[in-house]
C-alpha cells in the first residue's frame, strides 16, 4: 500500500533498531494498550525512518515495545522513503501529527529540547525549524526543562498520568534526583495529585528545615511508614492522614489548638443535622452553625438542643477559642 | 547604625543641576559617581546587600505622599498618611519587607522632592477639620540617610508651623544630633523608634543601632522638646519572649516619660510569603522562617491568632503598668484582637482615626488641636481624603 510517498509494510520486528531517541510518551496507558494489542494486535502502524538499512522508529515506540514483550514477529509500519532526513522525520512526528506546537505536552517539549541540544550544531536547519515551534526559549525555562528531562522514570510516569504541566511541577526543580524518585514513587503509589504533592513537599521541606532531618528520613519515620502500610484504608485516606501528620509536625501549636477545638466540638455531641464551620487557621473570628430542618419536629428538636445549658456553655467555650 | 559607607553614586542626568544632588555630592566628595541616562537605568542584577552601598539620585514620577496602604478589609487601618522621600535602607533587618517589596535595590533619593510641599499644602487645606498624622519611614528608615539628604530636617521645618498635624519620623538609629531643640512642650514633631528586645536587635536587625543607643537617643530627643512614639513592631515570638519584652518595656519607661509619648503601636511579625524564600537564602539560620505562621486575610504570613493574642496581651499589660493613659493601637489587626486584648475595638478605620484625635486632643491641650467630633470623622469619605483624588 502506498500513502503519499510513504509505504505501509508488515515489517519484521528485528528490522527495527533499538534507538531510544524517540522513546517518549511510552508509559501513558501502557498497560491498557498492551492488553488491547494482545487481544486484537496492532491496528495503528508505527512510523519509521530508513537509515542505512536500519529502521528507526519515529512514532510508535510504545507499540514496538509491546510487540517485543508479547512476542509479535511483525508489526505494521509506515516507512519513510530512503533518504528522508531526520529533520523531515521529526517534522512529521511533531508537526504534522500535531495541529500546533501548543499541543505538545511537557515531555514532548523536553524531548524536542533534547534533540535541539543534540543536533543544533550539526544541523542548523533543524535548529531553525525547532525555533519555528515557538517553544519557550528563555534560559530559565530551558534550564528547567533540561533538569526535568533528567528526571527518573517515576517522574515521567507521573507527568503522563496526571497531565502535569511545567507550572504544576516546577516546585520540584533543583530537588536531587534520588529524592525526585522517592517523591514520585510515593505519588504514583498513592495517586497523589500534583496540588497535594506540592502541599506535601512544602510541609516536608519545612519540617526538614526546622528539624535538621532530611526528607528521606522524614518519609521513613515509623509513623509515616505505619500510615502507608495500613490495610483497609484507601489511597485518598492515606494521603489525608499523611498531610495531617506532617501538618502536626510542622505546626504543633496550631495543631494542638485545632485538636482542642475539635474535642470540644465533639463533646457537644450535636445531632447529625447540625454542621459547624470555622476557620481552621483561627484567623477569622466566629463560627457558622448550619441546620438542616425538614419538618416541625426537627425544628423543635434543634431548638431544644441549642438551648440546653450544656450546649450553650460549650458553644461559649468554642467561641472563646476563636 | 554603622556610618553610611557608599561605594558608588549613580546620578540621573536630568537631576545633575538639582540642589539636592549638589548637596549630596558635596557631602560625599570621596565616593565615585556615574552619570546615567534614561536608557541606562536598568542596573541589572544587583543583590540586596550590594544595593545597600549604592546610591541613586533621580526624579520621582509618582506621588510622594500617599495614604498608608492598609491591605485588608479584615484588619483595621488608622488613616495614617505616609511620605516616601527615600526608598531603600542601609540597615539590614532580616524580616524587612523592603527585601521583596522594592524593584530597585539601590538606595534611591529623589531630587525633585520639593514637589512634596505643594502636595502637602493641598492635602492639609482639604483636611483642616481633622487632626492628621503624617510620617516618613515606610520605604526607608527616616534618619538613615539624613546625614547626606537633610530631608527630614526640611520636613520638620515645613511641619512645625502647621496646625492640627503631627509629623512622625520613624527610625532604628540613634542619629538625632542634627535635630534642633524645640521650645518644649509644643512640638508637633514626633520622633519614633521601633523597639525590640536587645537580643533580637543584635540577631536580626543587622546594622541598626542597639537598644541602648536608641533609648539614649530617645532620652536626648525628649530633652529637646519633641514628642515621642514607640512601635513594638514586629513583635517576634522567641524563647524567653516574656522575660525579654518585660525587660524591654521596663528599660523604656526608666528613661522616657509616658506623658511625652503620643502613641505606642503593637504589631506581630508579618510579611508576604515570597519574603520567606529571601530570608531563608540570606539568613539561613534565622528562626523567623521556622515559626508557625498562617496566611492572613491580607495574604501575608503572620502568627496564628491565639499566639498573637498571647504575645499582645502580655506586652499590652506590661505597657499599661507603666503608661496607663498612652494611646496604644494595633497596626493591622482585626476587631476581635482589639476586643480580646484591650477590651474594646474601634468600629472602623475612621473610628480609629477619631480615637487617635480624641486622645491627642485630651492629652496634649497645649497643642491647641481642634476638638474632634466623631460624626465628622465617621463621615470622612476616603476618596476625598487624599491629594491625588481631590478635584480642585
Amino acid at each position: 500500500m502506498k500513502f503519499k510517498d510513504y509505504h505501509l509494510h508488515q515489517t519484521p520486528i528485528d528490522h527495527f533498531s533499538e534507538n531510544h531517541e524517540f522513546d517518549i510518551n511510552s508509559y501513558h496507558h501502557f498497560e491498557q494498550l498492551k492488553k488491547a494489542i494482545k487481544t486484537i494486535g496492532i491496528l495503528c502502524p508505527v512510523m519509521a525512518l530508513q537509515n542505512r538499512g536500519a529502521l528507526i522508529i519515529i512514532d510508535g515506540f510504545k507499540r514496538y515495545k509491546i510487540a517485543r514483550e508479547t512476542g509479535l514477529k511483525t508489526i505494521p509500519a509506515i516507512l519513510f522513503p530512503e533518504g528522508t532526513s531526520l529533520k523531515e522525520a521529526i517534522r512529521i512526528r511533531y508537526f504534522d501529527l500535531k495541529s500546533s506546537s501548543t499541543d505538545l505536552n511537557i515531555l514532548q517539549k523536553i524531548d524536542l529540547y533534547k534533540l535541539l541540544i543534540k543536533y543544533q550544531s550539526s544541523t542548523p536547519e533543524l535548529k531553525n525549524w525547532l525555533e519555528t515551534l515557538n517553544l519557550p526559549r528563555d534560559p530559565k525555562t530551558l534550564t528547567s526543562l533540561r533538569l526535568i528531562s533528567d528526571w527518573p522514570l517515576q517522574a515521567r510516569q507521573y507527568i503522563h498520568q496526571y497531565h502535569a504541566s511545567f507550572q504544576n511541577i516546577r516546585f520540584l526543580l533543583g530537588v536531587p534526583k534520588d529524592l525526585i524518585s522517592l517523591l514520585f514513587e510515593m505519588a504514583n503509589l498513592l495517586s497523589i495529585r500534583w496540588i497535594e504533592l506540592s502541599e506535601i513537599y512544602h510541609l516536608l521541606n519545612e519540617i526538614a528545615l526546622n528539624t535538621g532531618a532530611n526528607i528521606r528520613e522524614i518519609l521513613n519515620h515509623p509513623e509515616v511508614v505505619a500510615l502507608f502500610s495500613q490495610e483497609k484504608v484507601n489511597h485518598k485516606q492515606k494521603v489525608m492522614a499523611l498531610k495531617e501528620l506532617l501538618h502536626n509536625w510542622r505546626y504543633p501549636l496550631l495543631s494542638d489548638y485545632r485538636h482542642k477545638f475539635n474535642l470540644l466540638l465533639k463533646e457537644l455531641s450535636l445531632p447529625d443535622n447540625f454542621f459547624v464551620w470555622y476557620d481552621k487557621n483561627f484567623e477569622r473570628a466566629g463560627l457558622t452553625i448550619q441546620l438542616k430542618i425538614n419538618n416541625q419536629k426537627q425544628f423543635d428538636l434543634a431548638l431544644s438542643e441549642l438551648t440546653k445549658p450544656l450546649t450553650i456553655s460549650k458553644f461559649r467555650e468554642l467561641i472563646n477559642l476563636l | 547604625m554603622r556610618s553610611l559607607k557608599l561605594k558608588k553614586i549613580f546620578i540621573s542626568e536630568e537631576v545633575l543641576d538639582a540642589d539636592l544632588t549638589k548637596d549630596i555630592l558635596q557631602r560625599l566628595p570621596e565616593v565615585p559617581r556615574e552619570i546615567i541616562t534614561d536608557s541606562q537605568r536598568d542596573f541589572g542584577e544587583v543583590s540586596i546587600k550590594e544595593g545597600k552601598s549604592l546610591l541613586y539620585i533621580t526624579n520621582f514620577k509618582g506621588k510622594f505622599f500617599k495614604p498608608c496602604p492598609g491591605t485588608s478589609q479584615d484588619y483595621l487601618c488608622c488613616n495614617y498618611q505616609i511620605i516616601n522621600e527615600v526608598t531603600g535602607c542601609p540597615m539590614d533587618c532580616s524580616y524587612c519587607i523592603l527585601q521583596s517589596y522594592l524593584n530597585a535595590r539601590l538606595l534611591t533619593v529623589y531630587a525633585n522632592f520639593d514637589r512634596i510641599f505643594s502636595e502637602l499644602d493641598t492635602f492639609l487645606l482639604h483636611n483642616s477639620r481633622r487632626i492628621v498624622r503624617i510620617g516618613t519611614g515606610e520605604l526607608s528608615d527616616s534618619l538613615a540617610l539624613e546625614e547626606i539628604t537633610g530631608l527630614s530636617t526640611k520636613l520638620i521645618s515645613y511641619f512645625k508651623t502647621k496646625e492640627n498635624v503631627l509629623f512622625e519620623i520613624k527610625t532604628k538609629t540613634a542619629h538625632v544630633d542634627f535635630l534642633p531643640a524645640y521650645a518644649p512642650p509644643a512640638s508637633n514633631v514626633v520622633v519614633a523608634w521601633s523597639l525590640n528586645p536587645s537580643q533580637l536587635i543584635k540577631n536580626i536587625e543587622f546594622k541598626s543601632d542597639s537598644l541602648a543607643r536608641r533609648l539614649r537617643a530617645a532620652k536626648e530627643i525628649q530633652a529637646k522638646g519633641y514628642k515621642l512614639a514607640f512601635h513594638f513592631d514586629p513583635i517576634i515570638n522567641h524563647p524567653q519572649w516574656q522575660q525579654n519584652y518585660q525587660t524591654l518595656i521596663g528599660q523604656l519607661f526608666e528613661v522616657i516619660d509616658p506623658n511625652r509619648i503620643v502613641w505606642l503601636s503593637l504589631g506581630g511579625l508579618r510579611f508576604p510569603p515570597p519574603l520567606k524564600a529571601i530570608i531563608s537564602e540570606r539568613f539561613p539560620q534565622s528562626a523567623l522562617i521556622r515559626d508557625e505562621q498562617i496566611i492572613g486575610s491580607d495574604q501575608k504570613l503572620r502568627y496564628f491568632k491565639p499566639l498573637r493574642l498571647k504575645l499582645f496581651k502580655f506586652i499590652y499589660s506590661e505597657i499599661r503598668f507603666y503608661a496607663p493613659d498612652v494611646f496604644v493601637y494595633f497596626c493591622m489587626e482585626s476587631k476581635d484582637v482589639w476586643e480580646k486584648v484591650m477590651g474594646f475595638s474601634p468600629q472602623s478605620t475612621n473610628h480609629l482615626d477619631y480615637l487617635f484625635a480624641r486622645s491627642l486632643y485630651e492629652r496634649f491641650p497645649e497643642m491647641n488641636f481642634r476638638k474632634p467630633h466623631l460624626a465628622e470623622y465617621l463621615n470622612l469619605q476616603s476618596k476625598h481624603r487624599h491629594v491625588d483624588q481631590i478635584k480642585l
